[in-house]
Formats: C-alpha cells, sequence, structure tokens
C-alpha cells in the first residue's frame, strides 16, 4: 500500500516537471478563473450587506422648508407621534438647523464648493422616519401624507437608490458569475488538455503497464491527481490574492471613512466584507479549484487509456 | 490452458485477420504459430491477453472465458501472461533493473519483494552485473534478455512471444531461444509467433501454421515448412 502511494506522487511530481509549461497555462488560469469566481462573491457579499442595511432601515426624510414656522414643524410631529403610538412608524427622530448643517457639511467635507453653498440659515430641517412596515404601499401612503403639507418642502425616500444598486448588484453579479463560469471552463479544457498531453508522451508506458497487469485506476492515479493539484495550486493563488485584495480594500475604506464621525450610518462601511466571509469563500475556491482539476484531469485519464 | 474455439477475427468490420481458429494449448507446451506478415500470428496473441476480443467464438485461458470476462477482471489476466514483443517495448529512460521492476511495481508488489525478485530473474537471463544500465547501452541481444527478464519476472502461467528473434542476427536469436526454453521447462507455456525457419526448423516443436486468417497445420514436433 505505502508503495503505491509512494508511486504515485513520485509519478505526480515527474509529470509537473516534465510538462511546466503546460502546467503553468492551466494553473494560471484555473487561478484567474477563481480569482474572479472569489470577487464576484465578494461583491456580492457587499451590496448584499450594504442593500440589507438600507431595508432594514427603510426611511424617508420628511424636510421641512427652512422657513417653516414651529406651529408647521409642531403638526408635522404630532402627525408622526400619533403614528408611532399605533405602530405604523417606529421612529421619527427630528434633526434641527444645526444638526443637519453639521451632518451636511460632513457628508460634503471633501467638496467644499459643494459645501459652502447653504448656511445654517437655510438648512432644511428633516425628520428621518422608519416606518414599521417594509411594504412599500405603506411607504408610498405614508410618503403621500406629507407630500404637500404646510411647511414641507419634500420627502424623499432612498427606495429609488435601493432600487438602482440591486439593479446594478444583479448586472455586475450576472457579468462576473458568467465570467467566471467560461474561465473556470477554459481551466478545466487547459487541465484536460496538460493530462492529455502527459497521457500521449507516455503512451509507451503506459502500454507496457497494461500488458503487465495494472489496473486502469493504477494509471490513472497520478494522472488523476497531476490535474487536482494543478485546480489545488490554482485555487491557493486565487485565494491569496483575494485575501491580499480584501486587505487593501478594507484598508481604504477605514482611511475614507475615518475621519468620519456617524461611520456606522455610511453606507461605504458595509461594503466592508469580514475576514469569516472571506474565508468561507477561499474554502469555496479550494472545492471549485479541485472540482476542476479532478473533472479535466478525469475526464482525460478515462478517455485516453486506450493509447 | 489456452482453448481457442471457433474464434473469428474481423478489423473495421471487412478485415478477417482470424478465420474459424480452434486449437488446443495444455500447461507446459511451446508452440510456434508461422505463416507470412498479415496471416493472423499476432492477432492470436493478442486474442490471448485481451488486448483484442473476437467477433465470434471464445478464447480460454487458464480456465477462463476471456471474452466474457469484466474489464476490471483483465489486469489480473494479464498478471499471469508475460509479454515479448520485437521491439523489445522497454522503457527508456528507465534502467535494466528500474525496466523489470517496474512490472512488478504496478501491480502492487512490495519492495522488499521487488528487490529480491529483480536480480533473480535479471541473473536467470544473464544480466547480472548490468542492472545500472540503460536500453540504449546494450545490445539487441541484451536488450531482449531484459524484455524475456520483465515478462517472467512474475512467474506467469504463460509466455507470449511476437517476433522475438525479429531483430536479432541468427546466433543472438538463438540464445534468446536457449532462454525461452528453459523458461519453458519450468512449466511455463510458450506461444511464439515467428517467422524464423531455422529456429522453428531446429526446435522441433509443435507448429500452428497460418494462411491469410486460417489455421492450415496444426503439427506436433513440426517444422516450418
Amino acid at each position: 500500500m505505502l508503495s503505491r502511494v509512494g508511486y504515485a506522487l513520485r509519478e505526480t511530481w515527474q509529470g509537473f516537471q516534465r510538462n511546466w509549461t503546460l502546467t503553468a497555462a492551466s494553473v494560471l488560469t484555473a487561478a484567474v478563473s477563481l480569482l474572479l469566481a472569489g470577487v464576484s462573491f465578494f461583491i456580492q457579499k457587499a451590496f448584499d450587506q450594504v442593500l440589507e442595511q438600507w431595508s432594514n432601515n427603510v426611511q424617508f426624510v420628511v424636510f421641512m422648508q427652512p422657513d417653516a414656522t414651529d406651529d408647521q414643524v409642531a403638526a408635522v410631529r404630532s402627525t408622526l407621534e400619533d403614528q408611532q403610538a399605533s405602530g405604523i412608524v417606529r421612529e421619527a427622530p427630528y434633526t434641527d438647523k444645526t444638526a443637519s448643517y453639521e451632518e451636511f457639511r460632513r457628508l460634503f467635507a471633501t467638496n467644499p464648493t459643494v459645501r459652502d453653498t447653504l448656511t445654517e440659515e437655510e438648512m432644511p430641517t428633516q425628520f428621518k422616519v422608519a416606518p414599521a412596515s417594509e411594504d412599500s404601499v405603506v411607504i408610498n401612503n405614508l410618503i403621500g401624507q406629507f407630500r404637500g403639507r404646510p411647511g414641507v418642502l419634500d420627502v424623499r425616500s432612498p427606495a429609488e437608490y435601493v432600487k438602482v444598486i440591486s439593479k446594478l448588484s444583479g448586472f455586475i453579479r450576472w457579468v462576473t458569475t458568467a465570467l467566471w463560469i467560461v474561465l473556470l471552463g477554459t481551466a478545466v479544457g487547459l487541465i484536460w488538455n496538460t493530462i492529455r498531453t502527459a497521457m500521449f508522451a507516455r503512451r509507451r508506458e503506459i502500454e507496457v503497464m497494461k500488458l503487465v497487469g495494472a489496473t486502469n485506476w493504477f494509471i490513472r492515479i497520478p494522472f488523476m491527481l497531476e490535474g487536482l493539484i494543478q485546480g489545488l495550486i490554482g485555487s491557493a493563488i486565487a485565494s491569496a490574492s483575494l485575501v491580499g485584495l480584501n486587505v487593501i480594500w478594507t484598508g481604504r475604506i477605514r482611511s475614507v471613512t475615518a475621519g468620519l464621525s456617524n461611520v456606522k450610518d455610511l453606507a461605504l462601511v458595509h461594503f466592508i466584507v469580514g475576514s469569516g466571509y472571506v474565508g468561507s469563500i477561499v474554502v469555496r475556491l479550494i472545492v471549485l479549484g479541485a472540482l476542476a482539476g479532478a473533472a479535466g484531469a478525469g475526464i482525460a485519464a478515462s478517455r485516453f487509456l486506450d493509447v | 490452458m489456452i482453448r481457442l474455439e471457433n474464434v473469428t477475427k474481423i478489423y473495421d468490420g471487412d478485415v478477417t485477420a482470424l478465420r474459424d481458429a480452434s486449437f488446443d494449448i495444455p500447461k507446459g507446451e511451446f508452440i510456434f504459430l508461422v505463416g507470412p506478415s498479415g496471416s493472423g500470428k499476432s492477432t492470436i496473441l493478442r486474442l490471448l491477453n485481451r488486448q483484442y476480443k473476437p467477433e465470434r467464438g471464445d478464447v480460454w485461458v487458464a480456465g477462463k472465458n476471456i471474452n466474457r470476462m469484466r474489464e476490471g477482471d483483465v489486469p489480473r489476466l494479464r498478471r499471469q501472461i508475460g509479454n515479448i514483443f520485437q521491439d523489445y517495448k522497454l522503457l527508456l529512460n528507465k534502467t535494466v533493473f528500474e525496466n523489470v521492476a517496474y512490472a512488478l511495481e504496478v501491480i502492487g508488489q512490495p519492495r522488499h519483494v521487488i528487490r529480491q525478485q529483480v536480480p533473480q530473474v535479471l541473473d536467470l537471463v544473464g544480466l547480472a552485473g548490468k542492472e545500472d544500465r540503460f536500453p540504449n547501452q546494450l545490445s539487441g541481444g541484451e536488450q531482449q534478455r531484459v524484455s524475456v527478464a520483465r515478462a517472467f519476472v512474475n512467474r506467469p502461467l504463460i509466455l507470449l512471444a511476437d517476433e522475438p528473434t525479429g531483430n536479432l542476427d541468427p546466433a543472438t536469436g538463438e540464445g534468446i531461444m536457449k532462454l525461452l526454453e528453459a523458461i519453458n521447462k519450468t512449466g511455463t507455456t510458450i506461444v511464439m509467433a515467428t517467422h524464423d525457419q531455422v529456429i522453428v526448423n531446429s526446435m522441433r516443436k509443435r507448429v500452428v501454421q497460418l494462411d491469410r486468417g486460417v489455421i492450415v497445420r496444426d503439427q506436433t514436433r513440426g517444422v516450418y515448412e
């Protein structure tokens, strides 16, 4: 048994040495396709997190006119309080001129042209309303109750942005998934070709092996192992690259958001994918790489044994 | 040991390589298959180690109908059969020792068996001391001896030899025949396809003659023609 394992490993290693250019091509294609698969999973997760954050907290903002009277503000507030009491609205904190102005300046901190267009006096105050329901009909109905009321400047809902983002994420998901599947198919094809070439180069040996009574599996296993390892090396390269990219990505986001106080509310932060999830992507990549390698080599090894 | 019952082998649907061939080879016999090129000698050898399956008839080897054998059992059949070829079929990147050891290695024999058996058989074929040579460093006769050693190291029941002296000068060929005779004396059945009249005539073994796929003569202690 030990001698068989030793034999298989020795043959596999020799296969790599014999055929390193083709092997490198297979491994790199596998690595690129798997990296793309990883990035695709990664982007999906990031978008999912952002969308989840937003839809968990679907809110609309009732902007009051800068010159709204105290009575007008009080009327809107009392409506909202009634709705809170009846459970339609979860919360509706009011942001006064000073706070709104600070938030505005913070959001446009990097864009002084916009930042300096408004003074504190000109700032609309706002109620940030978090409805209890996520149903868009209910929410639109609520929005309708505030739009056009005296003193109300406008009612804005992020629903439309959510729609755009989820459309965008769907598109990116589709494109990246299609790309990595095609590339992984290419990798399987290249591994298949590498193994086929290796078997053809050794057809004499295979003929002798068959004639002295080696089983097909005995002949196949080193070749299949070779393909499997090509796939695994590909997934190792892809995993390392993905982990590296994640470190850079996370670092960038943190440095951009570092100066901002209410970091939690910023959508950008939700684009950070936790290292635990990256770990689970790595596991998926390894499995995919192993499957691709085994598939390519397996097809080659079962088809080309009759040399 | 070997029995062909009305065996017909057709290649590519229209070339009949063997037609309705029948014969019996008892254990320990030495038999020559003679006839011109394309008469069906090699076809019979390939039917015996199940490189081919016949279109009609049955091939029995060591008590088993090998046409009905499952693919998975073929390796076990082949471990009972040694093969020798005109072109030796040695692996050029392996030494003499490795070439012979290979036959044991690929059927999963443990290392201590290999270390014991290979020198023994190399000694038997007269290659002691040349274990570390590569095939290219050997004469044709020596290469054929390596091939005989590889075929015999597993102590097969049957040895199939396809023109084993075809590439050798007469004196060297005679040496190989002496070796095969010695192996035959250990009880191994030998089936040898050959063109070599001198060898067949001098050995006086059973001769099966083929002509265009038909057995035209089956003679004990026969001669070539």
